[in-house]
């Protein structure tokens, strides 16, 4: 069940609670074809048990409107192919067939560059709109496998082709795709966290699509997350069309970008920290970058804060949320305001009662997907019998979370686990940890077209 | 002789050419340094260029920053502002008083600005006058008086504005987590010092970005790395591959702020040569082969005609001696029958007289085949000797009579003393053959003077004979030379004088086989020819 605290005011009456709440979805309802990024805030605990500082979550969501598969706003993608010795043979023609499958999607609007990387890189197809297939298409035959792995630089041709036609009111995007070690130039995960994240702020995501299992997925998945861009994790060359046309599916989805949503709490109550996402907690302030968000699709982020102590009873204002982004069908800029409400009760019923399942769900989500990724660590730390630990305590997270609130999502993320647990010997660990990286990632920024 | 005649003519071939070799060696490795030396200048610039290159683009991006003039009130603006570029990291500002402004280390501080002063904390600490103290900022024409602390670079202060208000700003460097960190300050009108920390995988990205790229197809003609303070690799182009351990061919720090960054260009090593030396090899190649192709023909052309000379030499003395064997028969008949004649017809003056022409002429022809035969069998190199024991005197005796008649039909008186009359081992053939050439040459020459005298004495085991004759005598200068096979002394003495030329070379040559020698010595008059014959003196032998 849903709990929207519209305008700061919870009714005292559940009922009135539910009326307001039917409203409200029918108001969205009715509005649903408005062409407007949809967002929502929520509390945990709308209800607070009163008599110390309680720990609460905020959810904020913005959801993506359905759009016409002819109204999608244009694209600016670079297409970064890795090319080096380890590609040769099907994995080469594989991501040829993949990119130029992505070009038949594309329309003369669309503008794309094509990089190729290994010792060297070479532009291919400098950024062009897409009115001459034929000739980017032979740019694409033409390939060749053969050379070391210069990632970083393949990455940075990549931006700079985008940049050439860099507009807020296309999706601006470098696909990267890497079946191995980068070997020459920069190729500390951190560092091409570090060039990810600039990139964003300039208005650049990267997405990274690694192919096989010698590739470096905590670089890919850093570069990737850094710039708010998914992370994909193709076992086999056969994989990499499917993954290209999921990532697309998004790319050509786009209904708005650079959106933000920012907390401020009032005061009294603390900021703690953002679950999953990056973000900034500056003051009283909470601030967190989505990117883009595409069609019929939700992006979310959980904060969690501390609710000061206060007698049953009481009523305090929680904060105000606040969210902007570039809507790229109507071009205008939309902001939307909400404000959170708390009150405090001596009743244990009535605060379970009124905790919000669908905050709650994600919550232990997010929890449960940083606890995993502690277990990764672990298992790279080699101790593996802790790994193991970490994960069996998590399961039953997942479950009981599950059966508590009726959530098939958590009953998966709990298999997910279990067969994470079956996976940490050293034979099968080493696709599994891409899995994981790739699952982790998508839950966290809820990318690949992820709907809870 | 013909092996030296070889040797003669490869070196007429060998020498120039080896010659021209070693100067076009010499000529080529000059150009090809000269060539080498153009090349680095030419890869200099290349590399210059493309240091140019990331310096306008720093400056095409940075300057636009310095526009910016700090107002408290719209910080978190200007702040977001500069970030939102991607290439900015962090914002900060000292006051005119050193203090820094902005950002405010606090408790409520973002990570983002605890991380900027956990980077920095060195910096705050150094003595750098850009972190503290204003006076030395203030006034830009003055240079920083304090020392950098050993991790920074000194800032420099590069005035940007020309119009009026100088502005002052300058780069400042610093290592921090494994890499170079870069902050741009300058100041603005109210005496901030505003300073930007670059995002430093931004800017490599970035400067990555300018540079050029490599084309597949392009000829693998060089490549241009990139590296950074460690010498690691942050970009680089070109199809050129490099082994391991190969060096580059030229190295470019790049302008300041990047003056850690090191620009090295590596090509192929024969490059060097392609760049100019090449041609001038080829150049120098093709002259030489044509000179040595020119040179060998000639060789070749010489040897062919010397060859073909000796050849039809050869052929000419086979056909002569084929000739003279077939005479030899019919002639030995025709002796034989006009002896015979000389015999039956002995009371007959005229007829004798006739005869007596007859058998003479017929034994100087023999004498004549008998040379050329004798001359031949030593070109075979197979002439030998049959020493036997015998009478020297008696043998002289007999080619004397033998002779007596032609030479006495030519008025010469024939005058012969002998001091040696004993038995001796000797080739009776061979003495004969020489006497009847050295006799024959008197009757020749030397008719005029009327006397052919001949002594034999002994000297040990040697038998000397000398023919002296009263002729015109031999020139002093040509002692050796008639002993040459076909010379014959051109001068009035053989004019109209017929001969083969070979009988002096034949006598010595047999005189010689015989442990002896032939030479010519000095005489009153006319020549004087001296025979020495190993013949030693046969004791044990009946006679």
């Amino acid at each position: 069940m849903r709990i929207k605290g519209l305008n700061g005011q919870l009714s005292r009456s559940s009922a009135a609670q539910y009326v307001i709440g039917a409203l409200i979805l029918a108001c969205a309802g009715a509005v649903a074809h408005s062409r407007e990024i949809e967002m929502e805030a929520g509390l945990s605990t709308p209800v607070v048990k009163a008599g110390a500082p309680r720990t609460a979550y905020v959810k904020v969501r913005l959801r993506g409107f359905d759009i016409e598969p002819g109204e999608r706003p244009p694209v600016n993608v670079a297409i970064v192919l890795d090319k080096s010795g380890s590609m040769a043979g099907e994995k080469i023609d594989r991501a040829k067939d993949a990119a130029i499958m992505v070009l038949d999607r594309l329309n003369p609007r669309d503008v794309v560059s094509v990089i190729a990387y290994d010792t060297t890189v070479s532009v291919l197809v400098p950024a062009t709109k897409v009115s001459d297939r034929e000739t980017i298409t032979d740019a694409i035959r033409r390939l060749r496998a053969g050379g070391n792995t210069a990632l970083f630089a393949g990455v940075s041709k990549g931006a700079a082709e985008v940049r050439k036609f860099l507009d807020k009111e296309r999706v601006n995007r470098v696909v990267l795709l890497s079946d191995g070690l980068a070997n020459v130039g920069p190729s500390a995960p951190e560092n091409l966290g570090e060039l990810g994240a600039s990139l964003f702020r300039s208005g650049i995501t990267v997405t990274t699509i690694g192919l096989g299992l010698d590739y470096n997925e905590d670089l890919m998945v850093l570069l990737a997350r850094r710039s708010n861009g998914s992370h994909l994790f193709a076992a086999e060359a056969g994989d990499l069309a499917k993954k290209f046309s999921l990532e697309f599916g998004d790319v050509l989805t786009a209904v708005a970008q650079d959106a933000t949503a920012a907390l401020d709490c009032a005061s009294g109550v603390r900021p703690v920290r953002v679950l999953g996402r990056e973000g900034t907690v500056e003051g009283q302030r909470v601030t967190v970058d989505f990117g883009q968000l595409f069609s019929n699709q939700d992006k979310y982020v959980i904060v969690e804060i501390e609710l000061p102590a206060r007698a049953a009873g009481e009523e305090i204002n929680v904060g105000e949320v606040t969210s902007r982004c570039l809507n790229l069908i109507s071009r205008k800029t939309e902001r939307h305001k909400d404000r959170l409400a708390a009150r405090y009760s001596d009743s244990d019923d009535e605060v379970d009662r009124h905790t919000d399942a669908n905050v709650m769900v994600s919550v232990v989500r997010q929890i449960g997907a940083e606890r995993n990724e502690a277990a990764r660590v672990l298992r790279d730390q080699g101790k593996i019998e802790e790994a193991r630990r970490t994960l069996s305590e998590n399961i039953p997270w997942y479950v009981d979370n599950a059966t508590r609130f009726k959530s098939e999502q958590l009953r998966v993320d709990g298999l997910e686990t279990m067969k994470d647990l079956d996976h940490l010997d050293d034979g099968a660990w080493r696709e599994r940890r891409k899995v994981m990286v790739e699952y982790q990632n998508a839950q966290q920024l809820q990318s690949l077209g992820y709907v809870e | 002789m013909k092996p030296r005649l070889i040797l003669v003519l490869v070196l007429l071939v060998v020498a120039p050419v080896a010659l021209l070799t070693v100067l076009g060696a010499r000529i080529a490795r000059d150009d090809r340094e000269i060539a080498a030396h153009r090349w680095r200048d030419l890869v200099a610039a290349r590399l210059v260029a493309v240091d140019d290159q990331v310096r306008e683009f720093l400056q095409a991006h940075i300057r636009p920053f310095t526009e910016y003039s700090w107002d408290e009130a719209e910080t978190g603006k200007v702040s977001d502002a500069l970030t939102a570029t991607g290439l900015v990291r962090q914002l900060f500002v000292i006051g005119d008083d050193g203090m820094l402004m902005f950002p405010k280390l606090s408790a409520e501080s973002s990570t983002k600005d605890r991380e900027f002063f956990q980077r920095t904390t060195e910096l705050w600490r150094s003595r750098d006058p850009l972190f503290h103290p204003p006076d030395a900022i203030a006034s830009p024409g003055d240079t920083p008086a304090m020392d950098p602390s050993p991790d920074a670079t000194p800032f420099q202060q590069t005035p940007l504005d020309s119009g009026g208000l100088r502005l002052a700003s300058g780069w400042y460097t610093w290592h921090w987590s494994d890499g170079l960190n870069f902050i741009f300050w300058w100041r603005d009108g109210q005496g901030h010092t505003v300073g930007i920390e670059l995002e430093r995988m931004r800017l490599i990205a970035d400067i990555v970005g300018v540079l050029p790229d490599t084309a597949p197809e392009e000829a693998a003609s060089e490549r241009i790395v990139l590296t950074d303070s460690h010498g690691n690799t942050l970009y680089q182009w070109g199809n050129y591959e490099s082994r391991d351990e190969a060096r580059p061919v030229y190295t470019l720090p790049l302008s300041p702020p990047l003056s850690a960054w090191t620009l090295n260009y590596y090509g192929p090593p024969d490059m060097l040569a392609a760049a100019g030396g090449r041609a001038v090899w080829f150049n120098l190649a093709a002259g030489g082969a044509a000179i040595s192709i020119a040179l060998a023909g000639l060789a070749l052309y010489l040897y062919r005609e010397s060859s073909r000379e000796m050849r039809e030499a050869a052929r000419r003395v086979t056909f002569v001696n084929q000739v003279s064997h077939e005479l030899k028969t019919p002639l030995t008949n025709i002796r034989m029958y006009a002896e015979l004649l000389e015999d039956e017809l002995a009371g007959d003056p005229r007829a004798a007289r006739s005869l007596g022409v007859i058998v003479s002429e017929s034994q100087r022809l023999s004498r004549l085949i008998g040379n050329i035969l004798t001359f031949s069998r030593r070109q075979r190199r197979a002439l030998a000797l049959h020493p036997k024991p015998g009478c020297i005197e008696k043998t002289v005796r007999a080619v004397l009579e033998r002779a007596r008649p032609a030479l006495e039909a030519r008025g010469m008186k024939v005058c012969f003393e002998c001091a040696d009359g004993d038995q001796a081992a000797f080739d009776a053939d061979a003495l004969e053959q020489i006497l009847n050439n050295l006799i024959n040459n008197v009757e020749k020459y030397a008719a005029d003077g009327g006397y052919l005298g001949m002594r034999l004495c002994r000297d040990g085991d040697m038998a000397i004979l000398t023919v002296e004759d009263r002729g015109p005598g031999i020139p002093n200068g040509e002692y050796e030379r008639i002993f040459q096979p076909f010379y014959r002394l051109s001068n009035k003495i053989s004019d109209g004088v017929t001969g083969t030329g070979i009988g002096l070379a034949l006598s010595r040559e047999l005189a010689r086989l015989h442990g002896g020698d032939l030479r010519v010595i000095h005489g009153d008059g006319g020549a004087v020819f001296e025979l020495r014959l190993h013949a030693p003196v046969a004791r044990g032998v009946a006679t």
